[in-house]
């Protein structure tokens, strides 16, 4: 066998397997910016992986051993800090910010260990108006290297993925216009609400649950409107409860949850029912505990949709809040729909018997046909 | 134990909404990193991989670019991935790039996924002279096949000038006969192939195609006999995974972590040993649930696109966070991409999660019109 034909067959062995899975992701440095007050000189983060300085600089692993111990990281680090200086800029209006990185601290991440470098600048900065980022580290080594860049100013924050080059990024302006889902505060929270009350509107269950928890108010009375305000209420803190606990990973989402919310509609639509005969359970505390015990079950299939949607890291607060808004809103909507609904109709005779009292039986109907569906009863 | 769960049981009943949504904040930020504390000098503080030979001339460039592309596999840190563009530098996607450069390229776009680019950057280097052009043609068909298309596959298997690499040539057209159906042909085709074959390696790779094909004629027995097999030739990590996978599927978990033993921990790797202790109710499923979470959230900030992980994440998200729902989603998102057997596999198991009866359907039609026959899509 020729030598060129050896090579092929060495290759092909490891083009043959149809798709490879890799470990993690490809490699990243993270720099943070932040600037306390307006006008104040900015302080600089850049954390380097020891993998990535160790493609930068043959001598880091002095013995060549394979394993860096922290002395061998002490000796590199003067020449590593002047490394970082001469691949990071900042500019700041016309002023361009050299930075004197000095060691701070090696940290531990998902992707393994790395150098936190720290750098102030002197120069006071408005960095609304320009700021800007030139970041070459690694350019001629790995074509796939990144910079995940976090800006904290005083009033807003964002982060943004950069690929390192030798053209200035401007910073306020990722600030202003957010990128993709790493938006600002701002563009995140919208987009949640959004989600939120798409969520909500695309959900029948969760309409006719909100429906049951209104059927029977007379929206005419301010003390019926009071009850109402706490039944959603109630509803609303039980599901913000478990979707946050969910979004965050602390709870999973069973696989009852989805029967569970077809049975709390024919619960509520059968306690309307039981309402209306004893006036007893006319309580609002008792309608309010069960749409927040209720509410606890529906958060945990609203988090399917949160988990869904990629959330951006650094504005996760504002993700959770956005969509809570989101399907606060959506609630809000369908009662007013049902009001105007209330308003057409409630003077008709009629109204108590077929629409609150059948509306009941047909909503524990529908309930209990979406239970049998989601247990597999049904085909 | 975790410091999270610690604050957690603190917290008093009535601001648990405003404790819950702060300790989070704090708790995710500190989950990504953590600052170390060093003992002493010599402690070790980081495993590096194999370093690559720098290239001195023109000609030491395929060495290294092939070796950094190799390393890449055997480690699967993609690392080595973006170094070897940076080795390819200038050369990539530019005219002057020879058929050999030019088709690393394309293993490498292959490699992350971006299977139209590597169809271009192979169509382009088959119209470069060289003596011989198997090797696109076998990338062109490994991708074919990937993307279901066994037409193309085959077409692209024919082309392979068989007198110089026959055994490739063979194992091709065999792989895609498999995949529509012939089991018997290429079960055949292969054992004859294997019989005449000295090579371990050679070995392993025919006898791991051997067991796909078993798997997909619903021969599960066969399989793993197979893959074990193929294993002890060569311990591959792909390899390692169908066979981890073809545990799983059997409800053999503890056997499914022992396969995985020496694989380097891969996101792929981590998802099935998350998966088998699940099955197993072992308590290390949540550390590395933890791990994995970490590890998709970090990877989410590249904003790269993210179809080329989407199988992952649909793995992650079915069989790590239980969302079927999520799973279903990158499931869809991933099968635009890449519709092996796996890939339908994890769309209908999902779909089938959620009860959706008629998106189950849907996919098992759609899978059925790439031609793609496989007894456990059912």
């Amino acid at each position: 066998m020729n030598f060129a034909f050896r090579q092929l067959l060495v290759s092909l062995l490891a083009l043959l397997f149809s798709s490879i899975a890799w470990a993690h992701k490809a490699s990243d440095a993270y720099v943070l910016l932040t600037q306390s007050a307006p006008q104040a000189p900015v302080q600089a983060q850049l954390a380097i992986a020891l993998k990535d300085l160790d493609r930068a600089f043959d001598t880091l692993d002095a013995n060549n051993d394979r394993a860096l111990n922290f002395a061998e990281i002490k000796a590199a680090l003067p020449e590593i800090e002047r490394w970082a200086g001469q691949g990071m800029t900042l500019r700041c209006g016309a002023n361009t910010l050299s930075l004197n990185w000095r060691y701070e601290a090696l940290e531990q991440r998902s992707d393994g260990v790395f150098v936190r470098l720290t750098a102030s600048t002197n120069t006071p900065c408005d960095t609304r108006n320009s700021m800007s980022l030139r970041y070459t580290l690694m350019q001629e080594i790995d074509a796939d290297h990144r910079v995940i860049v976090s800006f904290k100013w005083q009033s807003s924050q964002a982060s943004s993925a950069i690929k390192p080059s030798d053209a200035w990024q401007d910073l306020a302006d990722q600030t202003k216009q957010g990128t993709g889902s790493k938006g600002s505060a701002l563009s995140t929270l919208a987009s949640f609400i959004k989600l939120g009350i798409e969520h909500i509107g695309s959900g029948a269950d969760h309409i006719a649950f909100i429906i049951c928890l209104v059927l029977s108010l007379a929206l005419t009375l301010a003390r019926e409107w009071k009850a109402l305000l706490i039944t959603i209420t109630a509803f609303t803190l039980g599901h913000s409860i478990t979707l946050i606990s969910a979004t965050l990973g602390w709870v999973g989402s069973p696989r009852w949850v989805e029967p569970v919310i077809a049975l709390s509609i024919a619960v509520s639509a059968a306690f309307n029912l039981v309402k209306q005969r004893f006036t007893k359970f006319q309580s609002p505390a008792i309608s309010a505990a069960i749409a927040a015990s209720f509410g606890l079950v529906h958060g945990l299939g609203f988090s399917g949709a949160m988990t869904e949607a990629q959330l951006p890291e650094g504005a996760l607060l504002w993700a959770l809040a956005g969509f809570n808004i989101g399907v606060e809103i959506g609630q809000l909507l369908i009662i007013a729909v049902w009001s105007i609904v209330y308003w057409a109709l409630h003077r008709w005779n009629g109204y108590q018997s077929w629409i609150v009292q059948g509306g009941s039986v047909a909503l524990i109907l529908l309930a209990l046909y979406w239970f049998s569906q989601r247990i597999g009863w049904l085909a | 134990m975790h410091p999270c769960r610690f604050f957690l049981r603190r917290v008093n009943m009535k601001k648990i909404l405003l404790g819950i949504v702060f300790a989070s904040v704090g708790c995710w930020a500190q989950a990504q990193v953590k600052e170390l504390r060093i003992i002493s000098d010599d402690a070790v503080i980081e495993k590096l991989g194999a370093r690559i030979t720098k290239p001195k001339t023109a000609k030491d460039l395929i060495p290294a670019v092939r070796q950094a592309i190799s390393l890449a596999r055997q480690t699967a840190d993609p690392r080595y991935l973006g170094q070897a563009q940076a080795l390819i530098g200038s050369l990539w996607s530019s005219p002057q790039a020879s058929y050999e450069v030019a088709t690393l390229q394309a293993t490498i776009e292959q490699s992350r996924h971006e299977f139209a680019q590597a169809r271009k950057t192979l169509q382009s280097a088959l119209a470069r002279p060289s003596a011989s052009h198997a090797q696109a043609w076998l990338t062109l068909a490994t991708i074919e096949r990937v993307q279901g298309n066994y037409k193309q596959a085959e077409t692209a298997c024919k082309s392979i000038n068989a007198s110089e690499a026959q055994l490739y040539a063979q194992a091709c057209r065999l792989e895609t006969q498999s995949m529509q159906g012939q089991w018997n042909e290429a079960r055949d085709g292969f054992t004859a192939l294997l019989r005449a074959e000295r090579l371990p390696a050679n070995q392993a790779w025919l006898l791991s195609l051997l067991a796909e094909n078993e798997e997909r004629a619903g021969k599960s027995d066969a399989a793993l006999k197979h893959y074990a097999l193929s294993l002890s030739f060569d311990n591959d990590g792909y390899t390692a995974l169908a066979y981890a996978d073809a545990l799983l599927r059997q409800k053999q978990a503890a056997a499914a972590i022992k396969a995985l033993q020496s694989q380097p921990s891969s996101d792929a790797v981590l998802i099935r040993r998350a998966q088998a202790y699940k099955m197993l109710g072992d308590p290390q499923f949540q550390s590395l649930a933890d791990e994995l979470n970490a590890r998709f959230a970090a990877a989410a900030l590249r904003q790269d696109s993210n179809a080329g992980h989407a199988r992952e994440q649909a793995l992650h998200a079915l069989y790590v966070q239980g969302n079927a729902k999520a799973a279903l989603d990158f499931a869809q998102t991933n099968l635009k991409l890449q519709r092996e057997g796996i890939d339908w596999l994890i769309a209908i198991q999902s779909a089938e999660q959620l009860d959706a009866k008629a998106e189950k359907t849907k996919l098992l039609q759609a899978a059925a019109q790439t031609g793609l026959k496989d007894e456990r899509l059912k």
